[in-house]
C-alpha cells in the first residue's frame, strides 16, 4: 500500500505520551504573563523585544535596571538602607551638561568601594511603572494607574524570579538583551571603559545607528543586571558621543524624583529619556513621550497617538545585592 | 487560551521527537515566544496550531544532531533514547523491533528539511497547507519535499510495492 512508509513513520514512538515536559512551560507562562502586565506599562511593544529574550522572562517583564554602584546614594521612596557604601569621595554635581554628566559620573565610578558579586547572588530590583487601559507593551491612553514589581535576576544572568500574589516566581534566562552577548558579571566587567572603545563593541553586536546603540544601552540599564561601576559610567558616555542624543537638564521620573536625561528621537515621533540620578549618577528609570501625533497599523489594531502623550513611565524604586532570591536587601 | 489548547498535543510532539527533556524547554520558548509575539499575531486566524508548530520547529531545528543521533542509536542499538527517557512503563525500555529501528535509519538519512516536513504531517497530523504555514513555505515546496522524503524512505525500508499514487511529480 502506498501509504505503507508513513504509516510506519507514524507508529514510531506511539508510546510516547506528554506530561511532565509541561510542567515548566506552565511555571513560565504563569510568571511571564503575571509580570507582563507589569511591563506593559514600562515601554512600547517594540521595546519588549529590545530586552532579554528569555525563557521566563521575567526580565523581558521586569525592565529595572540596577546600577549597582549608583545604588549607594539611591534616593527616593523606599530606600532603607543602600547595599554598597557611599564613596566617601566628592562627587560634583548636578550635571549641566552631557559632557559633565559623562566626567561626573566617570569620577564618581573611580571613586566607588571595590564591588565584586558573586555569580549565584542576586540583584534585587522593585520598580514602580504608569499603567493604563488596554496595555500590549506601552501605554495605550492615559495612564490610569501604577504597579510595583519585585524581581531578582541572578549576578550570572542565568536565572531571574519575580514576585506576584505574594508568590516567588523563578525561571531560566537563556539570552542577553539585545545587543549583549552576555549579561555575566564577567563578562560586563572584561569590558573597555572607554566610551570610544565600548561604543565599537556595541555597534559591531548591535548595529552602528545612533538608534541601534541607544536601544543597546538602554536594554543592559533596563535589564536588572549588576553593572561594573567603570562600565555604567562608560553607557553614559557612549550615549553622550551619539551625535542625535540630547542631555535634558530636568525630567520627573514616575515616582516624583527630579532627575538629568539623555533622549533620543526615535521612529520620528517617541522621544525615549534615560533617566539619571543628578548627585549619584544612578540610573533611575525611563519615560517615553510621544513628540507629535502618530498613527500606527498593526495586525491586531490601529494606534492613535496624541502629541504629548506618555507612551511608557516607570522608576526604579530600590535595588541592592541580596544572597538568595527573594530577601531584600 | 492556546496553553491549554495545544499544549498537550505540542508536547507529545516534541518529546516524540527529542525526549522530554529537551522537550520541556523548547516547550516552555515555544509557548513564551508566542505569548510575546501574541501583539503581531492576528488572532482571527482560524487556529492557531500551524503557528506554534512553526515557532516549535524553528527552536527543534537547532536540535537537528541531538535528534539524528537518537535515531542512530535507536537504529544500531535497538534502545530508544527517547522512549527510555520519557517511559513510565517498563514495556517502553524493551528492546525496539526491526521495523522501528529501519524507521529509524530511514528518518535519520533525511534531510533536516525533509524530516520536518514528514514528522509535522505523520506525527503532528497537520495538512500540507498547514505545514506551508508553520514552515513558512510554499504549499508546493511541502509536496515536493514530501514527495522527496516518500520516495527515500520505502527505498530504505526496503520497498512495499512499487510507488503508486503519489502526490505530484518529481
Amino acid at each position: 500500500m502506498d501509504t505503507d512508509e508513513l504509516t510506519q513513520v507514524a507508529r514510531l514512538r506511539a508510546e510516547v505520551r506528554s506530561g511532565s515536559e509541561l510542567a515548566k512551560a506552565q511555571r513560565l507562562l504563569a510568571a511571564e504573563i503575571a509580570a507582563a502586565s507589569g511591563a506593559a506599562a514600562r515601554g512600547r511593544g517594540k521595546g519588549r523585544g529590545r530586552r532579554l529574550a528569555v525563557v521566563g522572562t521575567v526580565a523581558a517583564a521586569v525592565a529595572a535596571a540596577v546600577i549597582v554602584a549608583g545604588l549607594r546614594t539611591h534616593p527616593g521612596p523606599g530606600v532603607a538602607r543602600p547595599t554598597v557604601r557611599p564613596p566617601t569621595a566628592h562627587v560634583p554635581g548636578p550635571a549641566a551638561s552631557e559632557a559633565e554628566l559623562v566626567a561626573y559620573a566617570t569620577k564618581a565610578a573611580a571613586a566607588a568601594p571595590p564591588f565584586r558579586p558573586g555569580p549565584h547572588e542576586w540583584v534585587y530590583s522593585k520598580v514602580l511603572a504608569a499603567t493604563s487601559a488596554n496595555e500590549g507593551g506601552s501605554l495605550q491612553g492615559p495612564i490610569t494607574g501604577r504597579r510595583v514589581t519585585q524581581t531578582w535576576t541572578r549576578v550570572d544572568g542565568r536565572e531571574q524570579a519575580v514576585l506576584q500574589h505574594g508568590r516567588l516566581y523563578l525561571s531560566g534566562l537563556i539570552g542577553s538583551p539585545e545587543g549583549w552577548k552576555s549579561v555575566s558579571y564577567s563578562y560586563l566587567k572584561s569590558l573597555p571603559a572607554d566610551p570610544a572603545r565600548l561604543r565599537a563593541i556595541i555597534a559591531a553586536e548591535a548595529g552602528p545607528a545612533d538608534a541601534n546603540i541607544f536601544n543597546a544601552v538602554q536594554a543592559l540599564l533596563e535589564n536588572a543586571v549588576a553593572l561594573p561601576p567603570r562600565l555604567n559610567a562608560a553607557l553614559y558616555g557612549v550615549l553622550a558621543s551619539l551625535s542625535q542624543v540630547r542631555f535634558e537638564p530636568s525630567v520627573t521620573d514616575l515616582a516624583g524624583r527630579t532627575g538629568v536625561g539623555l533622549a533620543i528621537v526615535e521612529e520620528g515621533y517617541i522621544r525615549q529619556i534615560i533617566i539619571i540620578n543628578p548627585a549619584s549618577y544612578a540610573f533611575m528609570g525611563e519615560k517615553s513621550v510621544a513628540i507629535r501625533a502618530h498613527v500606527s497599523v498593526a495586525l491586531d489594531g490601529t494606534l492613535h497617538v496624541k502629541k504629548g502623550q506618555v507612551l511608557g513611565w516607570w522608576a526604579l524604586l530600590r535595588s541592592g545585592i541580596v544572597r538568595h532570591a527573594g530577601q531584600l536587601p | 487560551m492556546l496553553f491549554r489548547r495545544y499544549a498537550a498535543g505540542l508536547g507529545r510532539y516534541v518529546t516524540r521527537r527529542l525526549g522530554p527533556d529537551l522537550a520541556q524547554d523548547i516547550v516552555a520558548e515555544t509557548f513564551l515566544a508566542a505569548f510575546r509575539q501574541r501583539g503581531g499575531y492576528d488572532t482571527s486566524r482560524q487556529c492557531a496550531r500551524p503557528w506554534l508548530y512553526g515557532i516549535a520547529a524553528n527552536l527543534i531545528r537547532r536540535h537537528y544532531r541531538d535528534e539524528e543521533r537518537m535515531l542512530r542509536a535507536l537504529e544500531r542499538t535497538g534502545i530508544d533514547p527517547v522512549a527510555e527517557s520519557a517511559a513510565d512503563h517498563v514495556e517502553a525500555r524493551l528492546a525496539a523491533d526491526a521495523t522501528s529501528r529501519a524507521v529509524a535509519a530511514a528518518l535519520a538519512s533525511l534531510s533536516p528539511g525533509q524530516l520536518e516536513v514528514v514528522l509535522l504531517v505523520t506525527w503532528a497530523e497537520l495538512t500540507y497547507d498547514q505545514v506551508a504555514e508553520a514552515l513558512g513555505i510554499p504549499e508546493g515546496t511541502v509536496r515536493s519535499r514530501m514527495n522527496r522524503a516518500r520516495l527515500q524512505l520505502r527505498a530504505a525500508l526496503g520497498g512495499f510495492g512499487p510507488a503508486t499514487a503519489f502526490d505530484g511529480q518529481e
